[in-house]
């Protein structure tokens, strides 16, 4: 790596905590090897690093100071131990929760760097920017991030439409009675709305079984295993998709291939 | 260019090697600090050296060094996955 490099600050700190994580498992790992009952661990760490400080695209970056550099900063940092309360305390207050799904969502609405300013203001996944929203806090986080808010608004108007993602068969369970309808499950986000959904294939209602914001169960006729599927939350914004799964539907399809 | 070591073990290395000078018999130490000078240099993919200056005399053409302050204290051994003391 050339002289010159420079490092996200972000990356050096984690690049710091990495290490002295590495170094008190291997003081504990020497001492007990070596029959130790006690062995000295680092409880207070701090540097003080001379660096040139640049803000690039979003991301502060360090370079150490070059030699004879009189007008380097002096980044000081401090570490402590801290115990596993600590860490489960604070990772309780930025945990995300697996049905929220990050800020990468939205790359077709906000560029990189505009996320990673929403990052910066605290905001890490989708629904915590829909919370802003309603809250009416969305203007005040726009100014933050150095977001025009209308840009903000069609992003978080485009995460709340509906997206199938899977459209998979269902297989029957041991205990399913022998004429309960083959079903189709639907996987996605936003797909029930305020009600009951109505989903189409082929331009034909399908009964819905059993509908959720993440799943939808269907049962179509048996010549609805092929098609353009369309959905409609109640009350909000309708979307398509094509599908085949005339391969698998319980009577065979004209022109469905046999055993694909 | 010489094998720099890494931050973890330029603090495994010294802390270990100033705590076996302070092994006296009939004397525990229970808290070390200790203030060193170290060069940091970074390395491809994000990490980074930090390793103790490679000679005593400094001159124009070498970087400032960075300082690093570590305190350690005598503890039971502890694994950071568990935090349960060693068996």
């Amino acid at each position: 790596m050339s002289r010159d490099a420079t490092l996200p600050l972000e990356d050096f700190i984690k690049a710091v905590q990495a290490q002295l994580d590495q170094a008190q498992r291997a003081m504990a790992i020497r001492a007990r090897n070596a029959g130790l009952p006690l062995t000295f661990a680092v409880k207070d760490i701090s540097m003080e690093l001379r660096a040139q400080v640049e803000f690039q695209a979003g991301q502060v970056r360090i370079r150490p100071a070059a030699a004879g550099d009189p007008n380097a900063s002096v980044l000081h940092f401090a570490f402590t131990g801290i115990t596993r309360p600590m860490i489960d305390e604070n990772a309780a207050a930025l945990s995300e929760t697996p049905d929220d799904p990050g800020l990468e969502t939205l790359d077709s609405e906000l560029t990189e760097e505009e996320r990673r300013r929403l990052e910066w203001a605290g905001i890490r996944t989708v629904g915590k920017l829909r919370e802003l929203q309603e809250t009416g806090a969305d203007r005040e986080v726009a100014r933050v991030a150095t977001l025009p808010v209308d840009r903000l608004r069609k992003a978080l108007a485009r995460t709340s439409a509906p997206m199938v993602d899977e459209v998979l068969p269902v297989a029957p369970g041991p205990g399913d009675p022998g004429d309960q309808p083959a079903l189709i499950r639907l996987r996605g986000r936003n797909l029930k709305g305020a009600g009951l959904p109505r989903v189409a294939i082929g331009g034909r209602a399908v009964p819905v079984v059993r509908a959720s914001d993440r799943e939808i169960l269907v049962a179509p006729a048996a010549d609805q295993w092929a098609g353009e599927l369309s959905l409609e939350p109640e009350g909000g914004l309708p979307t398509a998709v094509a599908f085949d799964l005339s391969a698998v539907a319980p009577v065979p399809l004209p022109g469905a291939e046999a055993g694909r | 260019m010489s094998q720099r070591r890494s931050l973890a073990e330029t603090i495994v290395d010294v802390g270990e090697g100033a705590l076996a000078l302070a092994r006296v018999p009939g004397i525990r130490p229970l808290r070390m600090d200790l203030r060193l000078p170290v060069e940091i240099r970074f390395a491809a993919g994000g990490g980074f050296h930090a390793d103790l200056p490679q000679f005593v005399t400094r001159t124009v053409f070498d970087r400032p060094p960075a300082h690093l302050a570590l305190a350690f204290e005598l503890v039971a051994p502890l694994f950071p996955e568990t935090e349960e003391p060693a068996p």
